[in-house]
């Protein structure tokens, strides 16, 4: 089978060699094997699973996302995020490496955000001082 | 481990605990799975079963269709529910 995964600015994974793959939806985790009938379903935050032809594993955390089966052998999922990892633990080290990067550009995006907007600020009362006595209060 | 982290992270953990506990205990043995219906589920499955054999046998016995497993089926269902039921008040 051919499994595929995409988040909305890249292709994370594409394998053409998957025996099987395992995914969590709303009703729990599920299996799916070759010439699997087409099916279309929301899958929660979750861990997707799949076993290549030589017997190898191979995990993907991905935050939601929608996996179809097409054509009984292609297995597509676009998700808004995905971490690929050979192990758990690896794949636990990337998630959590991934989210504290997250965090760091956040906090430095609203630091620099907050800047920006005080220096917009003090550009305006600088400009409007000379402008008259009733605005310099 | 911290408590950092949001759902994806949680799910990860939560793959592995559960693979961990895959490779501890493996596959949940037959006796296993025999004793997660309990006592009460048995005192009802098997009276139902044992009427379904005994109608089996005699209506292959007499050639009479299924003429006697219906009836010693639903008779062995409520025999199972009436002890069942005994059981329970016994307790």
């Amino acid at each position: 089978m051919r499994l595929l995964i995409t988040d909305p600015t890249s292709v994370v994974a594409d394998y053409a060699d998957v025996v099987s793959v395992r995914a969590e939806d709303a009703s729990g985790s599920f299996g799916i094997l070759d010439r699997h009938a087409d099916l279309l379903t929301a899958l929660t935050i979750s861990v997707v699973q799949w076993r290549h032809a030589g017997g190898r594993l191979g995990y993907c955390a991905v935050r939601r996302g929608v996996l179809s089966v097409r054509g009984r052998n292609e297995i597509a999922i676009a998700t808004r995020q995905a971490q690929l990892g050979d192990d758990l633990d690896q794949l636990e080290h990337v998630v959590l490496t991934r989210f504290r990067a997250d965090l760091d550009t956040e906090r430095r995006e609203r630091v620099a955000a907050t800047r920006l907007h005080m220096a917009a600020i003090r550009q305006i009362i600088a400009a409007l001082r000379p402008a008259g006595p009733e605005l310099t209060s | 481990m911290t408590e950092e982290g949001d759902g994806m992270l949680r799910s990860v953990r939560q793959r592995r605990a559960r693979h961990w506990h895959w490779l501890r205990e493996g596959e949940p043995s037959f006796a296993r799975q025999v004793a997660q219906i309990g006592i009460l589920g048995w005192t009802i499955v098997l009276p139902t079963l044992l009427g379904t054999f005994a109608g089996r046998w005699v209506d292959r016995h007499f050639g009479t269709g299924i003429f006697w497993t219906g009836p010693l089926l639903l008779l062995g269902l409520a025999l199972g529910c009436w002890s069942a039921w005994r059981w329970m008040h016994g307790r």
